[in-house]
């Protein structure tokens, strides 16, 4: 054998194919012309016997249906069948003419299924099937006759032999009117109502399964491969591209979307509606309502997700009809019906969706409508009971904040949550907790009539119990059970319940990674919420860690503008803010920002939260300004297009009010936080952060206005809920003991306050390390209150520490460093080393004014200054500071504030040395009314006060 | 991944081989008596694992498993000569680990044996024997090894009957010389 000879018995075979075999001995003769050898390797080659398998130490490699799918060659025998030829290949194997031989002669069809899976399992599934399938007799459904296992192991299954053409070849060839196409699928959907009624699904209906024939009566559809999708398959679920079984699924435009693993629902007769809905509008149109370019199973998810055009306005093909006027309309809605992507947005049944097409054919009117949310959420409810109740629950406690976010990502739920959050929102805004409770128990109750009580249920039982019936009624669907464990753990942690939620969150993950794979969008979801429940928790390390997985799974799966992945940059750029690590939180956030507005829209609640989450991160870099007018912009928003008690205006009231604080407009602060602080009261339970948040920023608003009395409750009360809540070890307590320290510093009572910063600073180091933005913070309270105690060398050191630290750590342009290096500053001079004291306040006032020029910050440093100027003897140039000093704080504090005391005091003791005894009077008579009684770390007390004042008085 | 570049082919060659046989190795000590494994199969969990599933479309799928189908051929003539699979023809190395594999087949083909007809057949007609590995190795349908080798379906059709038919007589006549 040479190439020239293999290629001319190639030659011959290929134009053997047009040859009936009675001819084929004498057309071989012609076509071999006399070459004798050449006619004996051609009628070899027709007659070998091509076998299956092949075994090779203990892997068993298969080749069938390749080797053993055979055109011409006589019968290869399957059980009691004998191969003639082969009629098709499929999604599952190949499907051969056979004949039978016992007890009866005739033909069948018989689909042999390649290896790689388990005979014996695939056989008992079928066999459960086939007593069903058994039952099944109608004219329009193919018989299944038989099914069992070749001598070499394969299952193979017998059917009705049918000779036809697929319905929309037919069409394509004939183009019949509209009305015979309608008719001809008002008959397929007869032979399916039959298969349903009898408890079978079908599952992979599509054009080849469906055959036209002829027969005594005429044309006649046979629907075939009942039944075999759910023996063979494993889950109800086919997947896209599968090769498992040898080939590749076939087409799958037919697909519904949950047979595609594209939503999370299982499959039941309306996956038939859906396939029935594509072939309508394919016999309707001529084309497919989702042309598939690419076959990717992102490229179906999107396509599925893309509007369809109306069969109507469609551009015909393959000769299909016009349709004009209402029935063309009419046709459309019921198409479009038919293929909605959730399941309980087509027509129930096959026998629903038959009765309106007959309806198009008869003219009357028919029952497809886009439903309104009423009608959809009533019918959701009942379909659906612990997937709604999840829904209400979440929906109701949302008041309309931010977990219809989440919801979103259950995309089964979204349009019924939103529906039911508007609802919620019209109900009355006054008792919110009464009206959610009453709208659960109502929604409850209708959901699951055995469980109705008439005591009103807390919220949290309600989750609780949902929780728990989770695990019971949706054991087996994991990914849908997957989903409602996040968003429950969502709503726990906007409750406030942490450790619930994180416990939920983590199952969730774990469910999403094992059923889903490591890599899976869902995974993404859960990281995501882990991180959240990290920052909770202030452990800012894990937080950064989980929301970088999160988003590392988002790149690789999504389109970079996918606002999703803004979500996970958002967050990760709070964790990292949180860590000190301004500039990469600052570029995360800008591009989560970028994302959103494109996406979103600028006035979305999620762009409005990257917003707030830049003007955070500015925050910490002390740029107030900027983040206020960030913080502004978010509030203004909100005001505009929320309720008036929502709880993310409480979040924007919080950030300005901090902005206004640290800019020294400290009655508006205050304003805001009770504000704020009043809203998350009302619909938020106590010792939830975020109402200890607004306690603590309220309190030490008051403390700055020298209310201390009002004040030390409220920071002694968020001092012990954060406790309670969190446990000790937590930077929300040690923030909290760092104010409530230096409140207790300012009343004198140094001990108590000594061992509060203390505590703050050991937590400090434990959860974040030395190399933290906070740890200045406190070292700098900590020498400050050396100072006052008298501890002169302890306070240098420590103030030491604190400003070197912000130096390693990049901050020394930060406003909190002026105002450490100003109390070194003091240190020094207390120490007498007066120069070295001066060199401190101008460069404390330099970081200052660069840092802040409009804030009153500066105020303190500039009355330091002056003072050392003026005991250094030079009270002319002191003077202009100290004035600027005493104005900026009678701008910026209420009438009668310690402060102003001290820098009328100060001032006057300039004008004093300079001999204007008279202008400093006024100014001593004023101080000494309001300085403090007891030295602090002010420069004047009132002894020192009176005593200039009797200085001058005497004179 | 796009065919012409010759750096290109051998770079996938090459890690669909080790994936292969990675692969190959996990599946093999978790095989169960009576489980039969497909090359095909190993040849899928190698696309999961080597591509980047958002990013490639039918074509490059058609591309890789031409290669894959190679790679796998490899391998498994790889495991047979290392099980010390006997070259003569038609020796059946069956089972060393598999006590049932024998699903009652009287007939069956040493993997050696069919990888020698195949380089037999690559001598005859080269693109005829690179179907049948595409196919039998790769898992390829008709449509997809024409897209891959740039040729018709029905030439591809053709090539596939006629060669599967040869490969059957040479093996049948390997057998019946032993």
């Amino acid at each position: 054998m040479n190439p020239e000879r293999f290629a001319a018995i190639k030659r011959v075979i290929g134009s053997l194919d047009g040859i009936a075999p009675a001819e084929r001995s004498a057309y071989l003769d012609r076509a071999c012309a006399g070459d004798a050898s050449l006619r004996a390797d051609v009628e070899s080659l027709m007659l070998a016997d091509v076998p299956s398998i092949i075994h090779t130490g203990g892997l068993a490699v298969h080749l069938a249906p390749m080797l053993a799918a055979d055109h011409a060659a006589p019968g290869h025998r399957v059980g009691p069948y004998r191969l003639i030829e082969v009629l098709g290949e499929g999604g599952m194997g190949v499907v051969y003419r056979a004949e039978q031989t016992t007890p009866i002669h005739r033909e069948v069809a018989l689909k042999l299924v390649p290896f790689g899976m388990d005979t014996a399992t695939v056989l008992s599934r079928f066999e459960s099937e086939r007593q069903a399938l058994a039952m099944m007799n109608h004219p329009y459904i193919a018989q299944a006759l038989d099914a069992g296992a070749g001598e070499d192991g394969r299952p193979y299954f017998v059917m009705e032999l049918v000779r036809g053409e697929p319905v929309t070849d037919y069409c394509g060839r004939e183009k019949p009117g509209l009305s015979a196409r309608l008719r001809l699928f008002l008959q397929i959907c007869e032979g399916i109502q039959h298969a349903h009624q009898r408890g079978i699904i079908h599952r992979d209906l599509k054009p080849s399964n469906v055959l036209l024939t002829r027969s005594g009566a005429g044309l006649v559809p046979k629907i075939i491969d009942f039944g075999i999708a759910k023996a063979v398959k494993d889950t109800g679920r086919t997947l896209f591209m599968s090769t498992l079984d040898g080939q590749i699924v076939g087409t799958p435009e037919y697909m519904s979307p949950e047979q595609a693993g594209v939503i999370d629902a299982g499959l039941d007769t309306r996956s038939d509606v859906y396939s029935l809905g594509v072939m309508l509008y394919e016999l309707v149109s001529g084309r497919r309502p989702y042309e598939l370019n690419r076959r990717t199973a992102i490229d179906l998810e999107r396509a599925l997700r893309a509007p369809v055009v109306p069969p109507s306005r469609i551009e015909r093909k393959n000769g299909a009809p016009t349709t004009r006027g209402q029935a063309a309309r009419d046709l459309d809605a019921v198409v479009l019906m038919a293929i909605e992507r959730l399941p309980d947005d087509r027509y129930a049944s096959v026998e629903q969706l038959a009765d309106d097409v007959r309806r198009v054919l008869e003219h009357r009117p028919i029952r497809a409508r886009r439903p309104t949310w009423t009608y959809r959420a009533r019918r959701f409810v009942r379909r659906n009971a612990v997937g709604v109740a999840m829904a209400a629950v979440i929906a109701a406690l949302l008041v309309g904040g931010g977990v219809a976010v989440v919801l979103q990502r259950n995309r089964a739920v979204a349009s019924e949550a939103r529906a039911l959050n508007e609802a919620i929102r019209a109900r009355a805004e006054a008792d919110k907790a009464s009206a959610v409770a009453r709208f659960l128990t109502d929604l409850f109750r209708e959901s699951d009539p055995a469980q109705a009580r008439g005591a009103a249920i807390t919220a949290r039982e309600l989750l609780d119990r949902g929780a728990q019936r989770l695990d019971t009624e949706l054991a087996s669907q994991d990914a849908v059970r997957a989903t409602l464990m996040d968003t429950i753990g969502v709503v726990y942690r906007q409750l406030g319940m942490i450790d619930a939620s994180e416990k939920i969150t983590t199952d969730a993950l774990d469910i999403r990674r094992r059923v889903l794979g490591a890599q899976a969008a869902d995974v993404a979801i859960s990281l995501d919420n882990l991180g959240q429940i990290a920052r909770e928790r202030t452990r800012y390390d894990q937080a950064e860690q989980r929301h970088r997985d999160a988003l590392a799974i988002r790149r690789r799966l999504l389109d970079p503008m996918d606002p999703a992945v803004a979500e996970s940059l958002s967050n990760l750029a709070l964790a990292l803010r949180e860590r000190g690590k301004y500039d990469e939180a600052e570029t995360a956030v800008r591009e989560a920002l970028a994302i959103r507005r494109a996406r979103l829209g600028p006035e979305h609640n999620d762009t409005l939260a990257s917003m707030n989450v830049l003007g955070d991160i500015e925050s910490s870099r002390g740029r107030f300004a900027d983040a206020g007018r960030l913080y502004e912009e978010v509030l203004a928003s909100r005001r505009r297009n929320l309720p008036p008690n929502h709880p993310r205006i409480a979040i924007s009231l919080n950030n300005v009010a901090g902005t206004r604080a640290r800019a020294g407009r400290l009655a508006e602060a205050e304003a805001m936080y009770r504000e704020s602080l009043e809203i998350r009261r009302k619909i938020l339970p106590p010792d939830h952060p975020d109402v200890t948040t607004s306690e603590l920023n309220l309190g030490s608003t008051l403390h700055d206005l020298g209310r201390l009395d009002e004040a030390e409750p409220l920071l002694r009360a968020a001092l012990a809920s954060d406790r309670r809540h969190s446990g000790d070890q937590n930077m929300d307590v040690a923030i909290d003991l760092n104010n409530l320290a230096s409140l207790l510093e300012d009343r004198g009572q140094f001990k108590e306050a000594g061992t509060l910063y203390e505590e703050s600073l050991s937590i400090r180091l434990a959860l974040q390390g030395e190399m933290h933005p906070s740890i200045p913070t406190i070292l700098s309270n900590i020498g400050r209150l050396r100072f006052t105690e008298g501890a002169l060398a302890e306070a240098e050191r420590t103030l030491q520490r604190a400003i070197s630290l912000r130096r390693a750590l990049k901050l020394e342009a930060h406003p909190r460093q002026a105002t450490t290096i100003a109390w070194l500053g003091r240190v020094f001079e207390a120490r007498g080393r007066l120069a070295e004291a001066e060199q401190q306040y101008k460069d404390a006032l330099r970081i200052e004014r660069t840092a802040d020029p409009s804030g009153p910050g500066a105020a303190g440093i500039l009355v330091s200054l002056g003072h050392l100027m003026v005991e250094r003897g030079d009270a002319a140039h002191a003077e202009p500071l100290l004035r600027e000093a005493l104005t900026t704080r009678r701008q910026s504090l209420p009438a009668g504030h310690r402060a102003i005391a001290e820098a009328e005091a100060a001032l006057a003791d300039c004008l004093i040395r300079q001999g204007r005894t008279r202008d400093a009077a006024p100014l001593l008579v004023s101080a000494a009314r309001t300085a403090p009684p007891e030295p602090t770390s002010l420069l004047y007390s009132k002894r020192t006060v009176l005593t200039l004042l009797s200085g001058i008085q005497g004179k | 991944m796009r065919r012409g570049t010759p750096t290109a082919h051998t770079a996938v060659f090459e890690a669909t081989y080790a994936q292969l046989r990675s692969i190959a190795r996990n599946l093999l000590r978790r095989e169960r008596p009576g489980h039969t494994l497909q090359p095909t199969e190993l040849v899928h969990h190698a696309w999961l694992k080597l591509v980047d599933q958002s990013r490639v479309t039918w074509s490059d799928r058609a591309h890789f498993l031409n290669i894959a189908g190679r790679a796998m051929r490899q391998v498994l003539v790889d495991h047979a000569r290392r099980r010390g699979a006997s070259k003569r023809p038609g020796a059946l190395d069956r089972v060393t680990f598999n006590e049932e594999a024998g699903h009652g087949v009287a007939s069956g083909i040493d993997v050696m044996a069919l990888h020698e007809a195949l380089e037999a057949l690559t001598l005859l007609d080269s693109r005829a024997a690179r179907v049948v590995e595409a196919r039998v190795f790769g898992g390829m349908t008709v449509q997809e090894v024409a897209h891959a080798l740039d040729v018709s379906t029905r030439t591809v059709e053709l090539d596939w009957t006629v060669a599967r038919r040869w490969l059957a007589r040479e093996l049948k006549e390997h057998r019946d010389e032993s």
